[in-house]
């Protein structure tokens, strides 16, 4: 029993000191934007000295970041919705047979593996001919279907009991009724994952926004970030209050979404 | 009246995620409500010399610093009790120091608001001391 309770106790240590040392860089992104202290101070000081909010009223002021802040959650708004409307159809489509299934999962499969810098050309080209330059849609195309995404989904469908597809089509339900009246509300940690996975994706967005927004009221928070850099010199403050800004909505929804966003993953590992 | 049910719905199902998004938006419309009611952008403060006695006819200088530049001063004078406002400052950062003939000239002093148009009283009189 002794050596039990060691062994738990060791276990919650080791977790701890991994938790600790995970947590640094983000304690001091953090220390460093309410205090403005360089990065290199040697002796390092572990308890930040006259804290004050400052930084961040700059970031406010010096740059239109409610206007990134809006790009930023509308976008991310649009791709998420995206996601879960054409993942959850793929999925369910995914659900029955019919000639070639396994050579489109193939397909799916094998198309995960080309990285997007090597499409961003002909994106580009296709976004410009279909107009969307500069604009919100053209911001979330790119994003607006992920195919880890429909695996996630097909995952939790696949779970679901035949029988409840039966009985709702013997009901005389329609294909549309039975997805988003049935599976969706069933398969609420995939809808987390979506959520959350899509969400970070569109928000971490530096690239694409950076080749299709030339307009400075159209970019995001990345890309004003990156903007914000390349004027100011010798902004510590100002640039560590900036990166929380940016990730602090990505941290608040991981975080409501949490539980259901892990059980969604395991769900994807084990039964995918 | 469905979408409302509806909206009581996800709040009984998401207690604690609906307690964190009320909290946030609760204190967020209190900071803008606090902010609309203290936009006058009124700067106030006194002079005193070294004794801590007023300093009338005092010429106070405040320059707005912003990220890379100090903008050219704004002048006022102060009454007889020493005191000098500045109205209508729509600024978040600035420097403020006061001169007078027979004193010497008094050092820059930093002040940073939490939103422009801040109403706002230097915490601590700005000192001239007489040239002997």
């Amino acid at each position: 029993m002794n050596r039990k309770i060691l062994f738990r106790l060791m276990e919650h240590a080791i977790l701890i000191l991994v938790s600790v040392l995970i947590m640094i860089p983000i304690y001091w992104v953090l220390k460093t934007s309410l205090t403005g202290e360089n990065l290199f101070n040697y002796p390092p000081s572990l308890i930040p000295k006259d804290p004050h909010i400052y930084y961040f009223v700059d970031v406010y002021y010096w740059i239109p970041f409610l206007r990134f802040f809006f790009n930023s959650v509308f976008v991310s708004f649009v791709v998420v919705v995206a996601n879960l409307f054409f993942n959850s159809m793929a999925a369910y489509a995914l659900r029955y047979s019919f000639p070639g299934k396994r050579l489109l999962i193939l397909f799916y499969l094998s198309m995960m593996m080309i990285p997007f810098q090597t499409t961003i050309i002909p994106a580009f080209l296709l976004t410009k001919y279909m107009g969307l330059l500069n604009s919100y849609l053209g911001l979330a195309f790119p994003l607006a279907s992920t195919i880890i995404n429909i695996f996630v989904f097909k995952a939790a469908f696949d779970s679901i009991p035949g029988s409840l597809f039966d009985a709702a089509v013997m009901d005389g339900m329609k294909e549309q009724t039975i997805l988003f009246k049935i599976y969706l509300p069933l398969a609420k940690p995939a809808i987390a994952t979506n959520i959350i996975l899509t969400f970070v994706w569109s928000w971490n967005n530096f690239i694409w926004p950076l080749i299709i927004i030339s307009e400075k009221e159209m970019q995001t928070l990345p890309l004003g970030l990156s903007t914000f850099l390349s004027y100011f010199e010798s902004t510590n403050g100002q640039m560590y209050a900036f990166v929380i800004m940016v990730i602090s909505p990505i941290i608040l929804v991981f975080f409501m979404n949490q539980r259901r966003f892990i059980s969604g993953i395991i769900s994807g590992a084990i039964k995918g | 009246m469905k979408l409302y049910k509806y909206f009581l719905e996800i709040i009984r199902h998401n207690v604690a995620n609906s307690i964190v998004i009320i909290l946030l938006i609760t204190t967020l419309l209190g900071w803008l409500l606090y902010v609309e009611l203290n936009t006058d952008g009124i700067i106030t403060g006194r002079v005193v010399d070294e004794k801590g006695s007023p300093v009338p006819e005092a010429r106070v200088f405040i320059r707005e610093k912003t990220l890379n530049l100090i903008k050219p001063p704004l002048v006022t004078e102060t009454d007889k009790e020493g005191k000098f406002i500045f109205r209508d400052m729509k600024i978040i950062e600035f420097l403020i120091n006061a001169q007078k003939e027979g004193y010497e000239t008094g050092e820059d002093v930093r002040y940073h608001l939490y939103f422009k148009g801040q109403h706002f009283s230097l915490p601590k009189p700005l000192i001239l001391k007489k040239i002997p």
